[in-house]
């Protein structure tokens, strides 16, 4: 502790030694699986006989997922799934965090909404998917409450929802008793319920880093924006929004990424659509994850590692490619943005 | 450096996931049966030799996914005090029992003896791993094993490599009030009469049908799917192309017919519904009861099943053997090829599966927690009730008075389950069982859904049901 030379070598020794568990972690846990599914992508891992040698087939894995249909369909859904519910959360995040934050309505009780719209986060997701298949039954709550108030039997006469979607249920003399709607075999409503669980699960988080991001913007930029008679609108599309732009970011990449990896909602609504739930549908908003799972990974001698490293593989080029246009976008509009901010600055 | 950082982490958060399952790096397992064997049968072991209790001694290695395993090993101990036995119980959630022990054979580091579920046993019989027990078949026939529970347990060369102390078979569970308002009779030797075959059945779910509206042959078509692959002349993969039984096809009709006369009630197995029904507490939209007449489910159903949840209509069950034999379901124990204690775990294979005494105390409820901590005072509370239908036919012909005064006999209206589970264990056969079973019939019985929804017709369907097989399966012949 004498010299400052000595101070800073035991120092850089010692950070060495505090890193090292999480290296070793990251390499043994992260980095080397990393690894060997890209090496694995490129092998005969089918899993099929106990002393098979992995040996190296090329492109031949890659090849079959590109002519897996099923896989191929599932990144347009993926990418819907994410689209309907990423913009209303963003949406719905944004307004409500300009009414949480706004220095004119002072809300009251913030808090306690902020804890209340995040708590579904606090939740499984494939608690909410189970607990949603129970809730869309096909005598389930949701539908006695829609037959009940006149809903179902309108959806039905109307033809908004078509016959072999409803289930007529007769009484004991054979007359229609009831009905109910097959919710689980409608794909367009399973997908918009997959999105919806999404949006509910996740519109609290991004609330509260959307909050964060605006009470970090100086409240002097708003006074001043008042003060020179700026409205609402005004306010929000010029100081704002062009403010949050690093915060905007952060929520769309990882929402980005979490949305190309989605799967346990939809897996689980596709089990429920398969054996054992009938009036199931055919997995019409089955996600890359779920197709990946589904299809290599079922069973546990029909899987097939090779053709799910490369899936996977598929799945990271997919999210890479969005990210880097994402990025790229956002730095165009950057770009622009400090000039803009200086010349204001120049005019105050 | 933002940039870069977010490039990164997202490669990790993408990559993470996808290579999440993977880490059981290249351990390759082995199905369809074409393949060779992984490793030679090792040496014989004199499996028939009587053993003394007492004589055996060194070390037993059990791996288990299931801790009814535990309670054998203990009963085990008290045969043979001087074997020391190490218990390992990992659950199979995830298929980490499986993943585990084929880690542990690609490392040559075997435990002596393994359990193994009716969704992977034929795996390992199939792979080559398991040792090759035929010598222990006199004894098996001596005890009466039921002949399906131990073709499960043969691999395709005809060698025996895993025996099951219990017996699975599954039958029709019916409910005894709307027999008797119906056809003005309960008893199960005229449900049977009503349900014998397929044509049967679909005449009886119509005539229920016709009684009245609100009372439904089954939950769902979807609970006869898997009791009709049973009925397959040949197995899914013959010569290496996938082929669709004219029987299991015949499913796309049957399912139809249900679904469009409304003999099924549209509430899936396993579902909130279901279970409700059982208990009479079904109800439609209107809030009228929708019946439910019969259930497929096998031995397991009765007490952990239905009973739970059905104690409003305790006595208005019945059991009948149904239209379809079928087994569902079961533990096998095996002894591993390279076990380094070959000798104990033979030994314990004969203890656990073939043994009568044990089985019969197993059957019978003996085996409580005070009698096993007497044995060993460090266990944890594990025990086994009494109830277990067991893999002998000797012992299922004379427990049947055990069960007669049995919770099971109130629960089914005075009706013995052992005799009757026995009865159809005699007559239940299982062939042309294969690894891949399950995820083949996975998919078609998705195939069966599509076509019932009218999502596809019934070419569609089964192109569908072949393109997902293909991406399952590519090396099989598809030409």
């Amino acid at each position: 502790m004498k010299g400052k030379i000595r101070l800073g070598t035991k120092v850089d020794r010692w950070g060495f030694v505090f890193v090292a568990p999480f290296l070793i972690g990251i390499a043994i846990f992260t980095l080397y699986p990393i690894i060997n599914m890209v090496i694995m992508s490129f092998q005969n891992a089918t899993n099929r006989s106990f002393t098979q040698e992995l040996r190296f087939i090329g492109l031949d894995n890659y090849q079959a997922v590109f002519n897996n249909e099923t896989f191929m369909g599932s990144i347009g859904t993926t990418w819907k799934i994410w689209f309907m519910n990423f913009v209303p959360q963003i949406g719905i995040a944004l307004l409500l965090s300009v009414w949480f934050t706004s220095l004119r309505l002072r809300l009251k009780f913030i808090g306690i909404f902020r804890t209340i719209f995040y708590l579904p986060n606090l939740l499984m997701p494939a608690t909410v998917a189970g607990l949603y298949t129970m809730l869309i039954g096909n005598q389930g709550p949701i539908n006695k409450l829609l037959y009940n108030l006149g809903i179902s039997q309108w959806l039905a006469s109307s033809g908004i929802v078509s016959e072999n979607r409803v289930q007529v249920v007769a009484g004991i003399d054979g007359a229609p008793d009831a009905i109910s709607i097959m919710f689980a075999s409608i794909p367009e409503f399973m997908t918009g319920m997959v999105a919806y669980i999404q949006w509910w699960l996740w519109f609290g988080s991004t609330i509260i880093i959307v909050m964060a991001g605006m009470t970090s913007i100086s409240v002097s930029l708003y006074e001043s924006a008042y003060v020179d008679g700026a409205g609402g609108g005004t306010i929000f599309f010029k100081i704002t929004l062009p403010l949050l732009r690093p915060v905007m970011l952060y929520i769309l990449v990882t929402s980005l990424v979490g949305g190309m990896q989605i799967i346990d909602i939809p897996y689980i609504f596709g089990t429920a659509g398969g054996i054992g739930r009938p009036g199931g549908t055919l997995n019409e908003f089955a996600t890359m994850n779920v197709v990946m799972i589904r299809e290599y990974f079922r069973g546990p001698s029909t899987r097939n590692l090779g053709l799910a490293a490369a899936a996977g593989m598929v799945i990271f080029a997919v999210t890479l490619i969005a990210t880097i246009i994402l990025l790229f976008i956002m730095r165009i509009g950057k770009d622009k943005e400090p000039k803009k901010l200086k010349a204001k600055k120049g005019g105050v | 450096m933002k940039k870069l950082l977010a490039i990164m982490l997202s490669m990790f958060m993408v990559l993470g996931l996808a290579v999440g399952c993977n880490s059981d790096e290249g351990s390759p397992s082995g199905p369809s049966g074409n393949d060779t064997p992984g490793t030679p049968d090792a040496p014989p072991v004199p499996v028939l030799e009587e053993v003394a209790e007492g004589e055996l001694d060194g070390d037993l290695v059990v791996w288990s996914f299931t801790n009814e395993v535990e309670v054998m090993t203990v009963a085990f101990q008290d045969a043979q005090p001087n074997v020391n036995v190490t218990y390992v119980m990992t659950p199979d959630t995830d298929d980490q029992f499986k993943n585990n022990l084929l880690n542990a054979v690609f490392a040559g580091n075997v435990p002596d003896v393994v359990s193994l579920e009716s969704a992977f046993v034929r795996e390992f019989v199939e792979n080559g791993t398991l040792m090759n027990l035929s010598d222990l078949r006199g004894l098996s026939n001596e005890i009466g094993a039921y002949d399906f529970m131990v073709d499960i347990g043969t691999s395709p060369d005809g060698a025996i490599r895993a025996f099951t102390y219990q017996v699975t078979p599954g039958g029709l569970f019916y409910r005894r009030g709307i027999a008797s308002d119906v056809w003005g009779n309960d008893s199960p030797e005229f449900v049977q009469g009503k349900v014998a075959s397929e044509d049967a059945f679909l005449a009886a779910a119509r005539e229920l049908k016709a009684h009245a509206a609100n009372i439904y042959m089954v939950a769902s078509v979807n609970e006869f799917f898997n009791p009709t692959y049973n009925l397959r002349a040949q197995p899914w993969i013959t010569d290496n192309k996938l082929v669709i039984d004219p029987k299991v096809e015949s499913l796309f009709e049957l399912a139809k017919t249900f679904r469009d006369e409304d003999l099924e009630a549209r509430a899936g197995q396993w579902s909130g519904e279901w279970f409700s029904s059982f208990n009479s507490d079904f109800f439609d939209t209107a809030g009228n009861e929708m019946r439910i007449f019969s259930y497929f489910l096998p031995t397991w159903g009765l007490p952990y099943v239905i009973m739970p949840a059905a104690e409003n209509t305790v006595g208005d069950w019945g059991l009948v053997d149904g239209p379809f034999p079928y087994s569902w379901g079961g533990t096998w124990i095996g002894a591993m090829n390279d076990a380094p204690n070959a000798k104990n775990a033979v030994e314990f294979v004969k203890f656990a599966a073939l043994s009568l005494d044990n089985l019969r105390n197993w059957a019978t409820g003996v085996y409580t927690n005070d009698y096993l901590k007497a044995i060993n005072p460090d266990i944890a509370d594990i025990s086994q009730g009494p109830g277990d239908v067991v893999n002998s036919k000797i012992l299922v012909a004379e427990l049947e008075e055990f069960f007669d005064t049995a919770a099971t006999a109130d629960f089914l209206g005075g009706q013995n389950s052992y005799t009757a589970f026995g009865a159809i264990a005699g007559n239940t056969q299982l062939k042309n069982l294969q690894a891949s079973d399950g995820t083949i019939q996975d998919a078609f019985g998705n195939a069966v859904n599509a076509f019932i929804n009218g999502e596809r017709d019934r070419d569609e369907a089964l192109e569908a049901f072949r393109s997902e097989i293909r991406n399952i399966l590519p090396d099989l012949d598809w030409s």
